[in-house]
């Protein structure tokens, strides 16, 4: 972006919004739940329990004490003049251990390629159910600890699986065309940095949550809070 | 049985549209090979099944499992084409034109003209974005020098196959039954199982080693079935597809109806792994799904039965062994029922080729039927006559016994009974030399099958083969000590003339 209309949309957001002279702004806040949680049912592992343990609790819903909801996705849409997304250097790393998916919710940029790596002494195969995207669909015995997958291309998210153990390893990838993208931590915490001041609209997604949009209003004056309760399905 | 197959296919899937062939031919005949001239054969032979937007959801899709393809997913099976790539054009046209065993897709090569599938497949690849974008041109994987198959390449095949953990899904004997086997699901979400890989003749990509080193370096897009093209190169590839094509047996078996019963030693073991029962050939018969009476069953997981029967002075036994990739355990709510199998015996003889209806007999003419049962392992006698007329005999004429075993995705089960019994009035009596009708009813519960919803067999036969009769052992003996004791005699008679008569010329 050049420096000129830099100064130009500051000058129009000052205008329009506020005092302060600014160009960029940020966004955090924490996602909720909405009423009593869920009943999430404890998984009962049938098959390679020195693997993958005896028990565990779903991924697909993952709350504090407090019910704040991890892995839910923040996406600020249309962000005009906004940066474009950065392709890490290197190949971001998508883990198989314990027979679990590490992270359960991975943002890949437009353009960036995984190193999918298997440390688990058993097959998995890890199944990607991309529609604009080039699907996957590997095994990765354990002679084979890293696959390297194509470039991801076009924005979507895509469910992960692995089918040798379902229901019990999955995942998602976010393939994001803007760097405006946060998924919320263990606490339902996020925060998202240098948005340029304007009013956006904000979409909340979580797997099995109701999709949550409203519009914030980003300045450089004060960084922006969005505290979000999500309703059950 | 052909009619009920032709029947399904017919009534079920609304086509092929036979009755018109010159119609057809007007459109390809003009314009060559054309998207435009795809959609219009695509609406007249394929909208029922795989719909007008190309969903799979045509009105006959309902019927089919696997379901007919979602064009717009842009996800196929059986390609040439590496993980989630795209088919090219020759594998569209190869299913296209020799369909799919074993589903509805039949092939089109007798009704379409070569350039008609050839507008077809223009037409369908119209449904999914990924094929406009496209850009590089689809190339088949590299299949490398063959490896010819031998006890050496087995063996490393097998290795591969414990390494790799195919049997994860496909059972350590290949039969489909592995521990992962029941949770899978495709793309859309609909169950699929795991190819059962002791019958090749039903590899909907073709059962040479050849077509098995494509699907493991393929993969099935849109199955939970993974490329392995990682973690084998091509001597391995070769290996794990001799391998797997040596589970299958070297030929499609050929039905052959009629069940020789074999004379016991002894008593007719009711264990199956008994070794009397491990001996002797069996013969295969193939089932369908019942689709004649309400509830129908138009996806059976069973396909074939095994048959095998003994017998002696006093008892028939009767072993049948069929394929099913778990033990089901009832589970109403999931609908989810025991697994079974029934013999079905007419209760009398007819005269010449008359027997009752094959679906449980008639009011005219009623059927005997031994059933066993897996979860609770118990055997029991009924009557019919029709699917929803079945009869338990009472306690007094109970006199079926058996015993079954689930082994590696098998199920082998027997049951006997005396020759004859006194309740003639509803028990099928056997006698040396007369052929007895049989049929075969089963059913797989983890595939909802319950009642009517079940495979069924056509008639077959079952003979205990008339006794060699004693004589055929006394008569050679006798005849052979006749011959020798004249020869015998005749050669003494013949030595004392000829002593005589040298005794004459000395003289």
């Amino acid at each position: 972006m050049k420096k000129g209309s830099v100064v130009l949309a500051g000058m129009v957001v000052v205008l329009a919004v506020g005092p302060v002279f600014g160009a960029e702004g940020s966004l955090s806040g924490r996602i909720k739940l909405t009423g009593d949680a869920p009943e999430v049912k404890t998984i009962t592992i049938t098959k390679d329990q020195e693997v993958c343990g005896k028990e565990r609790k779903p991924d697909s819903l993952i709350l504090s004490k407090n019910n704040e909801v991890a892995n839910a996705v923040i996406v600020i849409k249309d962000v005009k003049g906004g940066k474009p997304v950065t392709v890490p250097a290197k190949n971001i790393e998508f883990i198989q251990k314990g027979c679990q998916f590490t992270p359960h919710v991975l943002v890949v940029p437009v353009g960036a390629a995984l190193d999918i790596l298997n440390k688990d002494p058993i097959t998995h195969n890890i199944h990607t159910f991309a529609v604009e995207n080039t699907p996957l669909n590997k095994a990765q015995p354990k002679t084979l600890p890293k696959i390297t997958s194509p470039k991801f291309e076009f924005p979507e998210t895509i469910k992960v699986q692995c089918d040798i153990h379902r229901g019990l390893m999955s995942a998602w990838f976010v393939v994001a065309d803007n760097p405006y993208v946060a998924v919320s931590d263990a606490s339902g915490a996020f925060s998202i940095k240098g948005i340029p001041e304007g009013t956006y609209k904000v979409e909340v997604w979580h797997e099995t949550l109701k999709k949550h949009t409203q519009e914030v209003v980003i300045s450089g004056a004060k960084e922006a809070k969005l505290e979000v309760a999500l309703a059950k399905k | 049985m052909w009619w009920i197959l032709v029947g399904l296919w017919v009534v079920l899937s609304g086509g092929p549209v036979f009755a018109d062939e010159a119609e057809t031919a007007k459109p390809a005949a003009s314009g060559g090979v054309s998207v435009e001239a795809g959609k219009v054969i695509y609406e007249k032979r394929c909208i029922f099944c795989h719909g007008d937007a190309g969903m799979g959801d045509g009105a006959a899709s309902e019927r089919f499992w696997p379901k007919p393809r979602d064009f717009n997913m842009g996800l196929f099976k059986y390609r040439t084409t590496p993980s989630g790539m795209l088919p090219t054009d020759e594998d569209l046209f190869k299913v296209v034109s020799n369909g799919l065993p074993g589903t509805g897709m039949p092939a089109w090569s007798d009704i379409l003209k070569e350039e008609e599938r050839r507008s077809v497949i223009q037409y369908i690849k119209t449904f999914s974005k990924r094929f406009a974008r496209q850009k590089e041109p689809l190339k088949p994987i590299e299949i490398g020098p063959e490896i010819a198959s031998s006890a050496e390449s087995i063996e490393k095949g097998k290795a591969l196959f414990t390494e790799l953990e195919c049997f994860k899904c496909h059972g350590t004997e290949g039969r489909g039954n592995g521990p992962s086997a029941l949770e899978l699901t495709d793309d859309k979400g609909d169950p699929i199982l795991p190819r059962n890989l002791t019958k090749n003749w039903l590899f909907r990509g073709g059962g040479e080693p050849k077509d098995i080193y494509l699907r493991i370096n393929t993969g099935l897009n849109g199955t939970p079935m993974p490329s392995f093209a990682d973690s084998l190169d091509n001597e391995k590839s070769w290996h794990v597809a001799n391998y797997v094509r040596s589970l299958s047996p070297a030929k499609k078996p050929e039905m052959d109806v009629v069940v020789r019963a074999r004379r016991a030693p002894g008593v007719i073991p009711t264990d199956p792994n008994d070794p009397l029962w491990q001996e002797g050939d069996d013969r295969w018969f193939p089932m369908v799904g019942q689709v004649i009476r309400e509830p129908r069953h138009f996806t059976p997981t069973i396909t074939d039965v095994r048959v095998k029967s003994l017998y002696n002075d006093n008892e028939i036994g009767v072993m049948v062994a069929w394929d099913d990739p778990s033990q089901s355990k009832t589970d109403e709510s999931a609908e989810i029922f025991g697994d079974a199998v029934a013999i079905q015996f007419p209760v009398e003889l007819y005269p010449g080729s008359k027997k009752p209806y094959f679906l449980m007999g008639d009011e005219k003419k009623p059927v005997n039927l031994w059933t066993w049962k897996s979860e609770t392992g118990s055997v029991s006698e009924s009557n019919a006559t029709g699917i929803d007329q079945e009869k338990e005999q009472d306690g007094g004429s109970q006199e079926v016994s058996g015993g079954g075993v689930y082994q590696n995705g098998r199920y082998r089960v027997v049951m006997k009974r005396s020759l004859t019994t006194q309740d003639v009035a509803h028990d099928i009596q056997f006698q040396q030399g007369k052929f007895v009708p049989v049929a075969f009813h089963a059913w797989d519960g983890h595939n909802k099958e319950v009642a009517t919803k079940r495979a069924i067999s056509h008639w077959y036969y079952v003979v205990i083969e008339p006794d060699i009769p004693k004589s055929v052992y006394i008569y050679p003996p006798v005849v052979a000590a006749v011959v020798f004791g004249l020869q015998f005699l005749l050669q003494r008679r013949l030595r004392k003339n000829h002593q005589a008569g040298s005794g004459k010329g000395a003289s």
